[in-house]
């Protein structure tokens, strides 16, 4: 069975990539267990840039205007 | 006559004026593929004796004058994601080896309405993603013709067809088009159902297709799409936009010299102006691949849960990571997606056109990796409409590409000025064991 993992840290906008790496592998480990959440580190840490640059980036109301 | 030889303006108009029959047409195709894909393996699926019944159905049309549209008996390949009623479709997928469609896509239904004769399925990467077939590349077979359009770029190229129809979600037509020196279409989203085709990313996916000329291109199009796409040449010399930072950064050398001295030649032609990518362009990659990531999961979601030891390793890791992206992420790369679309239309409101690299390189050596599609990417996130022409051949043998976008549903002006481009580059060469 798939379990999900709690999002409030995903709420939080501005985490540093590593906490966001951590989050994503914890998750990995509860959906595909330990040993394919290992195989994916590399994809992971991919995974984790792309969305810590996607946070990062300043949006606000009156830009999306 | 050689009819491998015939671009797909040429077949359609040498049919309608009766200098060529359907049957023998289609037959010198069928011929063709025995004898070429042995060695290049562009296509999964070959429907000779189909295509050869619908070639007759045509040509006894053709005797009483009546022609179902501007494609009437022309021989086509379509990529191995769009559904095909009774034929095969399998996506590149082991699990989905015997899949057979009730229905066409709805493109197809409408090339068909024009006349189009389908010749067979062409390789596509498993579920047009990143997993390569075993296409090689006509120009040198220890080389990839890109994907995920893979066996359409090729069976283009090394003449087996004279159009065949791709997809693109970040990089399947411009890539494969530029590595095996054809034209690609990208068409604005809107502009071509996508119903009845394999989704990759609902938000990213393009339909369009490979060709020989821009005028095929444009044909096709408009066989895709069932609307006319006028070209109009204006008095006024055309804009044509730059883009460098990015583009020059990761070009090679040796692209980004032929791009510089393509820019030069053109210069005679158009005016030049130089354009400054916007701040959002810095995250592009990362907004495109949380999206697409995410899109391609949910799309997976019920084959995953059946068949998830049956992917390909590359399809298998972007499935998994895109179930680990959260809603708010996926939903803030949408957002500005929407804020990148828009600043990238002000900053083409300045020309007509934009001119690009259509690779970072010429096609790389082995069949295990079809290239970056860092260089497509961009437009269609931005949805532009985007031709891709070849330009040069690179001291490796290989053919370069070019680039030309332009704004959403602007199809029109981007034909208009890639036939200008197109024939103000020159470009002949056919593949060199062709």
């Amino acid at each position: 069975m798939i379990s999900f993992v709690p999002l409030a840290l995903f709420v939080v906008s501005s985490l540093p990539m590593s906490e966001i790496k951590t989050e994503l592998t914890g998750r990995a480990k509860q959906l595909f267990g330990e040993e394919r959440a290992e195989e994916l580190l590399a994809d992971i840490d991919k995974t984790a840039a792309e969305v810590t640059a996607v946070r990062e980036f300043p949006l606000t109301i009156d830009n999306e205007l | 006559m050689n009819f491998e030889d015939l671009n797909l303006t040429q077949a359609a108009q040498y049919i309608r004026d009766g200098q060529i029959s359907p049957v023998e047409y289609i037959h010198g195709l069928l011929s063709r593929i025995e004898q070429v894909d042995p060695r290049i393996e562009a296509w999964v699926t070959v429907c000779r004796e189909q295509a050869l019944v619908e070639a007759k159905a045509c040509e006894r049309e053709c005797r009483q004058g009546s022609f179902r549209g501007p494609l009437h008996g022309v021989g086509i390949g379509v990529k191995d994601i769009f559904f095909t009623k009774g034929l095969r479709t399998s996506a590149g997928a082991k699990f989905l080896a015997d899949f057979i469609p009730g229905y066409d896509a709805h493109c197809l239904t409408s090339l068909r309405k024009a006349g189009a004769i389908v010749l067979g399925k062409t390789v596509t990467t498993e579920f047009a993603s990143f997993d390569p077939g075993p296409t090689r590349n006509p120009w040198n077979t220890a080389h990839t013709p890109g994907g995920s359009s893979s066996g359409s770029a090729a069976a283009v190229a090394a003449r087996m067809c004279p159009a065949a129809l791709g997809s693109q979600t970040v990089g399947s037509i411009g890539r494969p088009a530029a590595y095996c020196g054809v034209v690609g279409i990208m068409p604005t989203q809107s502009r071509v159902s996508r119903s009845g085709v394999f989704p990759v990313s609902w938000t990213l996916d393009h339909i369009g297709g490979l060709t020989r000329s821009v005028a095929d291109a444009r044909l096709l199009l408009e066989g895709l799409s069932g609307e006319s796409i006028s070209v109009t040449r204006r008095s006024e010399r055309v804009r044509m936009g730059v883009v460098r930072g990015f583009f020059s950064a990761k070009a090679t050398p040796e692209t980004s010299e032929i791009h510089e001295r393509l820019l030069t030649k053109l210069g005679a032609h158009f005016d030049i102006v130089e354009l400054e990518l916007p701040a959002v362009f810095e995250i592009q990659n990362s907004i495109l691949a949380t999206i697409l990531r995410t899109e391609v999961a949910s799309a997976h979601t019920e084959y995953y849960r059946k068949h998830s030891m049956l992917y390909s390793r590359k399809l298998r890791g972007l499935v998994e990571t895109g179930m680990l992206v959260d809603s708010l992420s996926y939903l803030r790369a949408r957002r500005l997606q929407k804020v990148y679309q828009r600043e990238m239309r002000k900053m083409i409101d300045a020309c007509d056109v934009v001119i690009s690299p259509g690779a970072m390189d010429t096609a790389p050596e082995g069949l295990g990796y079809t290239g970056d599609p860092g260089f497509s990417g961009p437009w269609a996130l931005a949805d532009f409409p985007t031709l891709t022409l070849p330009c040069g051949i690179a001291s490796n043998g290989m053919p370069v590409g070019i680039q030309l976008s332009a704004p959403p549903m602007n199809e029109s002006r981007l034909f208009s000025v890639a036939e200008q481009v197109e024939g103000a580059i020159g470009f002949k060469a056919t593949p060199p064991s062709n």
